[in-house]
Parts: C-alpha cells; structure tokens; sequence
C-alpha cells in the first residue's frame, strides 16, 4: 500500500517504455502478440496466453465501456483533498481492461455499463497518464 | 491423504498495534511459544520455515536472517512469499518437507510489524495503479463488490452479517482487539472507504507472531495427545491469469477448494468450521461459492440462511477472523489454522464449537490488477 504524502509517478521499464511513449504521443497502444494474436494489459515481456516474446503494440481507439468502479471518500494522504473521485477498471472497445479515474464533477454518473473516452492526463512534466471522461 | 502430517502445537503472541518492537522480537516469542506448548526442544528442531513480511526491512535473506534470530542451524530452510497465503502454505511446505525426509521437526513461525515500517510494494502496481489513488486494497476490493453487485445482487447484508458474527466471536477471544459489540447500525454508520468498502468490511493492521510444529504423526502422537492432521490441501495462484477480460467474481478458490476437500474425503455438508482468511468482508462471499458451498450468486442468500456462530451449523471464523482479532500482516494468515487446531483439540474456551472433528481453512495472497485475488490456498484440518 502507498503510504506517501506525494502522489505517485509510472517509472517507465524496459518492459512497458514502448507503451508509456506511446501514451506520450497521445497515441495509446496496447501490446499485441504477433503469433496468436491476443492483446494484454497492462504490458509484459511475453504474451500472457502463448508466451511468445513476439509482441506488437496495436493503437486504441480510447472508446471503453466501464466495468466496474468504486468511488474514493477516503483517500490516503497523497490523494486527500481530491475526494469524492472515482477508480475505474474500463473495458476499452479493444478487449483490454484498464485502470484509471474519470473525470467529472459528478461521480454519481460513473456507474458500470456506462461509456467513457480515453483523455491524457499531464502527470509530470516529460509523462503524461490516460484518464478518462464520460462519452 | 493419509495422517502423517502433523501439527502437534501452536502459539499465538497477543497482537499489538504500533508496538514498537523489532519483528525479530515477535518472531521468537512466536518461536518459543510454540515450542513451549509442544515441550520440543531446540535441537530436535531440524527445519524451520516462515513469511515473507510487509515491515521490518523486506531483505532477500529472511529466512536466513529467521534462523540467525532464533539461535537455529537448521537442515531445512524456508520463506514462504505468497502473501496472506504463505502461512497455511508454509503448514503444507513443511509436510512435504517431512513427507520427503528432508526434516522431521518443523518450526513453523511467523511474524510482521506492518504498523512500523510499511514496506513499499514494486512492480506494476507502481506503474498502473497507485497514480490513480485507489486508495490501496479497500478500493481494490471496491472495485469487486461493484461488479459482484451488478451482476448479482448486493451482497451488502451478507458482509454486514458475517461483520457482525465474528465481532461476536471476537467478544469471546481474549486475543482479539476489536472486543466491542458491533450493531447492525454501527456496520452501516461506519465510513465508506470507497463505495462497496466500509471501515468495518476491512482489516486493521497490527503488530504480531504465531507459530506451530508440524512433525510427522507419529512424532505428534509421542508429543500430544491431541494431534491435528493436514488431510486435504491445494493451491490456486494467479487464476485465470491469461485472459484479457475475466470475471472478477470468480477466484481460484473454485480450483483449490474443491481439490482439498477431496483430497480428505470430505462433503460440503461434512464441514465442522469453516475458518476462511478474511481481509474483507466480501473476500468470505466470494469464498462460500467458489470453495462450493452454494452456486455462483448464491453466497448472499447462503451466509443469510447459515447460522454461522460458534454453536450453528457452519461456524465461521470463530477467533474473530482477522477482521476483528487484527491482522499481523503477513502472518496473519496463521490466525485461520492456529484457531481451528485451537477448536479441535478442544481449546476455544468460552467460544468452543461442539466437538468439532475437521476444519477447512484458507490464504490468500496479493490482488492482481484488475482481477482477484492471486493465491487461493485451501487445507483441511482433522483430528
């Protein structure tokens, strides 16, 4: 569990530098396998389904459907002051999940079913991380 | 299975938050308790194996670091790091162990101090979840309740009646922190962590130790006259982990339960405890159905139908549960086995189970991304 007073920063790896650049050109893509064709998310070395190391990263249309959320009242410190907001686990049209927030002044309409569009988010000043907005 | 695994004794240190103490300090009044209760002696000790902890440093060497505390040169030597898993797992480790003839004698302790020095975690969680502040577990577990609501129904009266129960359990064990009764009101007037999540759903976190022997039967029957048998065990890590869009609902409970109780001969009907490693409430839902005492959806109306006190039908963690004794971190998975060896052999004092002659315990470890739980370990108990 983060403990911290800052809010936490994706230190890209050797693993998942490809996705997070494409994240920066504003161009999410998800990682594809070249030999049985599953997506994955988020991104490792090899499929998950057929363990090939031979992954393509496929853009998204940043179009997802939410799966299923919670609404934070009671953050941990790096998050205080931001409550009520809302963790969704989304369901892009692409057949990957994701976690992220949607943005709304009104958390009360982040419900499961519900479509929602891919934004970037500015969390430094050289990384940007999804988010989303209700569709 | 047959009974050649054995647990012959057990200790449990009283808990204790912000305690101060080194967990090397809990770890060997864990240690010597155990060996206490058994009469066993340091040199006939010949394995010992622990946890993998969230405080107290995290090294690479713990289980070395372990035997270097307690004085011991053992001829077997483990961590078990399989989170919340690892202490029902490090009982079946050591039956193997003992299986093989690697050791005879195993010392079985756990220890963490997670009120101290929270660990911070690696990995992909740094990456892909905590920048989006879901508020660590609870909103995990959040995010759970929600689907399991919209697919099935609220489970918010079956979390609030096992809350409820164990409290009561806990009222009746000297070693629980959380000893005040607890109303229905008071379930649903505590705080929401994030919707699905409230404060009396989840764990509290201390400090503490627990330790047992496990020995061959034959050692255990020469050492007590009330031995406990591990006859049915099974693992499930990581379920379902290859698909891009899984239920969220379904654990591997519904691989590794089924399993264990085969292994001993047992019918769901058969079960005398059920003694389930509770991080949060809805973590007990969801083990009912998988673990298959009722179909998928159907663990609502069962824990509603179920007298699950000390005295009814299926008693459910009868110490309190974790929930309400707190939870010593990653030993706290010992909480589970040491009170149902407690209730078998006769031990649970003013909260007794009639004559209870098996249990089925489980661990849990970890919460994968946007999944479930990632360790589902089940084992049965029997006298």
């Amino acid at each position: 569990m983060m403990e911290g007073k800052e809010r936490p920063v994706p230190v890209p790896t050797s693993i998942t530098r490809r996705f997070w650049d494409s994240v920066n050109a504003e161009a999410l893509a998800i990682p594809r396998c070249r030999d049985c064709g599953a997506v994955h998310f988020y991104p490792h070395a090899l499929c998950p389904s057929c363990m090939s190391p031979n992954l393509d990263q496929v853009p998204v249309s940043g179009n997802g459907t939410i799966y299923s959320y919670t609404i934070i009242r009671s953050p941990q410190p790096a998050f205080k002051g931001m409550e009520p907001y809302a963790v969704v686990n989304v369901e892009l049209d692409e057949g990957v999940r994701i976690m992220a927030n949607v943005r709304t002044d009104d958390v009360e309409k982040v419900r499961i079913g519900v479509r929602v569009k891919m934004i970037y988010e500015q969390s430094t000043d050289d990384l940007k991380i999804p988010q989303f907005v209700l569709a | 299975m047959d009974r050649e695994i054995a647990i012959a004794g057990y200790y449990e240190a009283p808990s204790k938050r912000k305690s101060g103490r080194d967990i090397f300090d809990w770890l060997s009044e864990a240690a010597s308790g155990a060996m206490r209760a058994t009469g066993v002696e340091k040199a006939e000790i010949d394995g010992l194996i622990t946890n993998a902890a969230l405080g107290g440093g995290g090294s690479p060497f713990w289980s070395i670091l372990a035997a270097e505390a307690l004085g011991m040169s053992p001829g077997w030597l483990e961590s078990v790091d399989i989170g919340g898993g690892s202490p029902v797992a490090a009982i079946a480790r050591a039956g193997a162990a003992i299986k093989a003839g690697f050791a005879e004698t195993v010392l079985v302790a756990m220890a963490d101090v997670p009120t101290i020095e929270p660990k911070k975690q690696v990995g992909y969680r740094v990456e892909f979840e905590e920048a989006y502040g879901p508020a660590g577990p609870p909103g995990l577990f959040g995010l759970i309740v929600n689907r399991y609501k919209h697919q099935y129904g609220d489970p918010g009266e079956a979390m609030c009646k096992i809350a409820m129960t164990q409290r009561r359990h806990a009222e009746l064990n000297p070693l629980a922190l959380l000893r005040t009764p607890m109303t229905r009101e008071d379930y649903y007037a505590s705080k929401i962590i994030g919707e699905g999540i409230r404060l009396l759903d989840c764990v509290m976190h201390c400090d503490g130790g627990l330790a047992l022997i496990v020995t061959s039967g034959k050692r255990a029957r020469q050492l007590t006259d009330k031995p406990v048998y591990l006859t049915g065990y099974s693992e499930s890590h990581n379920f379902d982990a290859a698909n891009p869009l899984p239920d969220v609902t379904k654990t591997g409970f519904s691989v590794s339960g089924p399993k264990a109780l085969a292994m001993a001969g047992l019918r769901h009907d058969d079960v005398d405890q059920l003694q389930p490693y509770d991080d949060f409430t809805v973590a007990l839902v969801l083990a009912v159905e998988d673990l298959g005492f009722c179909a998928k959806g159907e663990g609502p109306a069962f824990i509603a139908a179920t007298d699950l006190s000390h005295l009814g039908k299926l008693p459910l963690n009868t110490g309190g549960g974790q929930i309400s004794a707190g939870q010593p971190g990653l030993s706290a998975g010992m909480i589970q086995p040491v009170e149902a060896i407690r209730q078998l052999r006769g031990e649970g004092g003013d909260r007794q189970i009639p004559n209870p002659k098996n249990a089925l315990v489980t661990g849990i470890g970890y919460v994968n991304y946007l999944r479930n739980w990632n360790t589902s370990v089940a084992a049965v108990l029997e006298v």
